[in-house]
């Protein structure tokens, strides 16, 4: 247990009460009672990691099983991984502040690829070897899930296997038979061979790959498919009870609840739209109930529904009364992030705003009606201008606006469409009669870069080249000059890289350990993101980004996830690119089928 | 409505783990325990909402202590046992209430504090005191200053590694073991790793704070 050591770095670095644990319904239990210890790492910083729901579901649930006890660490800032150096002290659990490294399990959420050196960093903070050829004992295994293992492919050299689609039930059978095998004496390798019988484990070391002289990939051996696994009843899955209440201020401090699972929207660039399927609603019940007990297990002041369009739950006017008559009276506040703006309505507006204003947010994606079919967006003019108005009307005098810049087609027509949207909306704002007339407009536009992902319709198209992208932002700035409007963007040398690493190979991996090496991490942070030594990398491993990110894939060519399963047919993804080309949109899951293959599951 | 408004005073012991817990988390963190422990206390109206707790003396971070308090407004008839059982069933071993009482004393009354230092060399500290001035600097609002802190520092005891000292604290005046430990390890000329705990608080009038 590190806590003496802890103690003399801790005065050193900054807010030391993110790595020292002991928070109000964090779970201690008694080390020589438990069978396996699983150390749930995310591989970013306190704030972040423990904002996110997933974490909290698999906490709990390993948690509740007596003879289990799940710990959390977090990514180190390099202030504190420095003096954890010096004071040789390796990468700790949250919980008991024991080294991870003789834990049984090592499990990583991967949300978004520019984490992926922070494994590796955090990997070699636990002081374990990287690479899974050189982890020969059987414990600690190093699994990796979330959905950016729907592509494991970079990280195949690192991890032992990977946890594909939701985890609520695999999670626990993987345990269940690594227990077994540690009593039974049993090696990693027999391990790992019957992990990869349950449905849902992808090992990678199993697989073989082979490339053509173009370097696309000419065979994966063997055939066999691993298909993501989907909990049973969203209804009866577990949803934890209590909360962790961190002592210091994280990024969504508050209470979180789970409405719906899936989309039925189908945004042709969305990742999370497709690999989520099928669509599943929670009861109304269910979740007044888990958020009556969150309210009441943590103390905090704040719910917001968890969900990828809020307004898509079918019985969302009926949730939302019953939500602000129990948070009302309260003072507790309700937050609806992904609103969709075509469901946004003056009832839904009236509940959000009877306890406190937070802001509103729209994403368009796309600035005319032409590109936002391309991309299915199924959003019109109409709809934003009213659901502005609606806004506006009630009161609010700044809007939120996403844009997205580089989507498959996009001309300068289209960029132009931004602001001529974004100027209607200003019109609007100055001719609602019943505006709040004592503040301006402000319109807060934030641009992203078009990201070509896995499993989505657009997993064949190239991702613009640098040079177009920085044409196309500058063309976008100097057309779009307003006092009113306030754009900020994100950073495009990490939509390349991620990009790259999205839809990239096996062979990423000495690429990864090479950008780690030469002291790549906390690649998601401006301030850390050190871009030219990942190019070096890509360079020395003789690899090329643009194959990655900006070549045009055919639709016969053999990806690099092909052993990966979302369930979502792959004659479905070409069928949609084909309509994105010929500009025509698909309708919602609910208004008709559009035969995604996802098969009866889903309840729209 | 309200029936009654009564002042509590909540004093608790911020200890071990908890002794990383900034000042302005500690609020957040006690604001929370009373909403989970459902108490009948007093909130704040208007725009944001919350509950109102007042802390008798800041702590810094990374020091221990026994004695730390907080007020708050009481709006319906409650004992203080149940008060204090309510609270320490949703909070942590090492954040627990000690006793709740009705106030005494005000904050402005507050004028010192003891402290018990645990330390390698503990033994020359008996020489750091004997010298003629101890000067620091010490940061105000108006810049730096430097003072002798010699005269400020009343030694009560020292055993085996453990001194235990007053020094002046409160809206006034207010000396930082933290800056003390500075000094002391200037003068040994060594890094030492002290553990520092706030044993009693006292008032102008030297009783304890109530």
């Amino acid at each position: 247990m590190y806590s003496d050591k802890l103690d003399k770095i801790l005065p050193n670095v900054q807010k030391p009460a993110r790595y020292i644990g002991g928070e109000i319904n964090s779970v201690h239990k008694n080390k020589n009672e438990i069978n396996v210890r699983f150390a749930f790492c995310f591989p970013e910083i306190y704030e972040i990691g423990m904002s996110h729901l997933g974490m909290k579901i698999l906490y709990s649930l390993k948690n509740n099983i007596e003879n289990y006890w799940c710990e959390r660490v977090f990514m180190p800032l390099p202030d504190m991984a420095a003096e954890m150096q010096k004071s040789n002290i390796f990468l700790y659990g949250l919980e008991s502040l024991e080294p991870i490294r003789d834990f049984d399990f090592i499990g990583f959420t991967l949300q978004y690829e520019l984490t992926y050196t922070n494994v590796l960093a955090m990997l070699d903070m636990a002081g374990l070897p990287l690479l899974t050829k050189e982890r020969t004992n059987l414990y600690p295994i190093i699994i990796g899930g979330g959905p950016c293992a729907c592509n494991p492919e970079p990280l195949a050299d690192f991890f032992d296997l990977f946890v594909i689609g939701e985890g609520e039930e695999v999670n626990i059978e993987l345990l269940q038979i690594y227990e077994k095998c540690k009593a039974e004496g049993k090696s990693k390798i027999e391990f790992l061979e019957k992990a990869a019988q349950i449905e849902g484990i992808y090992v990678p070391a199993l697989y073989n790959i082979t490339y053509k002289n173009d370097s696309t990939i000419k065979n994966i051996t063997p055939e066999k498919v691993i298909k993501k696994r989907i909990v049973k009843d969203i209804n009866t899955a577990p949803a934890p009870e209590k909360f962790i209440v961190p002592f210091c201020e994280i990024v969504h401090d508050r209470v979180i609840s789970e409405i719906l699972r899936g989309c039925i929207r189908g945004c042709r660039f969305c990742q999370a739209g497709f690999i989520y399927r099928p669509y599943r609603e929670r009861r109304k019940e269910k979740i007044m109930e888990n958020i009556k007990s969150l309210c009441e297990n943590t103390g905090y002041d704040e719910v917001s529904l968890s969900s990828l369009s809020t307004g898509d739950y079918r019985e969302i006017e009926e949730l939302l009364t019953d939500l602000t008559k129990y948070t009302d009276g309260k003072n507790i506040n309700l937050s609806l992030p992904s609103m969709r703006i075509d469901s946004f309505n003056n009832e839904i507006l009236r509940k959000v705003k009877s306890v406190r204003k937070s802001g509103l947010t729209f994403a368009p994606e796309a600035g005319t009606q032409r590109l936002r079919d391309v991309i299915n967006k199924n959003i019109t003019e109409e709809d934003i201008l009213k659901g502005c108005k609606i806004a506006f009307e009630g009161g609010y005098t700044s809007v939120k606006l996403y844009f997205m810049l580089g989507l498959p087609g996009e001309t300068d027509e289209d960029i132009k469409g931004i602001k001529v949207l974004i100027e209607k909306i200003i019109d609007l704002f100055y001719s609602t009669l019943e505006r709040n007339k004592s503040k301006p407009i402000s319109i807060s536009v934030t641009l992203s870069t078009f990201v070509p992902k896995p499993f989505t319709p657009f997993e064949f198209e190239p991702q613009l080249s640098r040079d177009e992208i920085i044409r196309r932002r500058k063309y976008l700035l100097s057309i779009l000059k307003n006092k009113k409007v306030k754009i900020s963007w994100s950073d495009y040398n990490s939509s390349i890289l991620e990009a790259a690493l999205a839809r990239g190979d096996r062979r990423l991996g000495q690429v990864i350990l090479k950008a780690w090496r030469s002291g790549c991490r906390l690649d998601g942070w401006e301030e850390h993101f050190q871009f030219q030594e990942w190019e070096k990398a890509f360079l020395d491993c003789g690899l090329d980004m643009a194959f990655y990110a900006n070549r045009k894939r055919e639709y016969d060519e053999i990806p690099p996830w092909a052993m990966i399963d979302t369930l979502v047919s792959r004659e479905f993804l070409i069928a949609e690119n084909k309509r994105a080309h010929e500009g025509k949109t698909t309708p919602s899951c609910r208004e008709s089928c559009a035969g995604c293959g996802i098969g009866g599951a889903c309840d729209v | 409505m309200c029936k009654i408004s009564k002042p509590m005073r909540v004093f608790f012991k911020k200890t071990g783990r908890a002794k990383y817990i900034s000042h302005l988390d500690l609020q957040r963190t006690m604001q929370r325990a009373l909403k989970r422990a459902k108490l009948p206390v007093w909130e704040t109206e208007g725009f944001n909402p919350h509950v109102y707790i007042t802390f008798a003396l800041p702590l810094s971070l990374g020091i221990e202590s026994v004695c730390e308090s907080f007020d708050v407004k009481i709006i319906n008839e409650i004992s203080t046992d149940e008060i204090h059982e309510k609270l320490n069933a949703v909070l942590t071993d090492d954040l627990l209430i000690i006793k709740v009482t009705e106030p005494v004393y005000k904050h402005t009354e507050i004028k010192e504090a003891m402290y018990e230092i645990v330390l390698e060399e503990a033994e020359k500290f008996r020489g750091f005191l004997n010298q003629n001035e101890i000067i620091i600097t010490k940061k105000t609002k108006k810049g730096e200053t430097e003072i002798d802190i010699k005269p400020l520092i009343e030694l009560k005891e020292i055993k085996d590694n453990k001194i235990t000292l007053i020094l002046p604290t409160g809206n006034e005046f207010n000396l930082n073991p933290l800056q003390v430990i500075k000094a002391f390890n200037a003068f040994v000329g060594a890094e030492l790793q002290a553990d520092i705990m706030r044993t009693a608080i006292f008032c102008a009038d030297g009783n304890k704070f109530i």
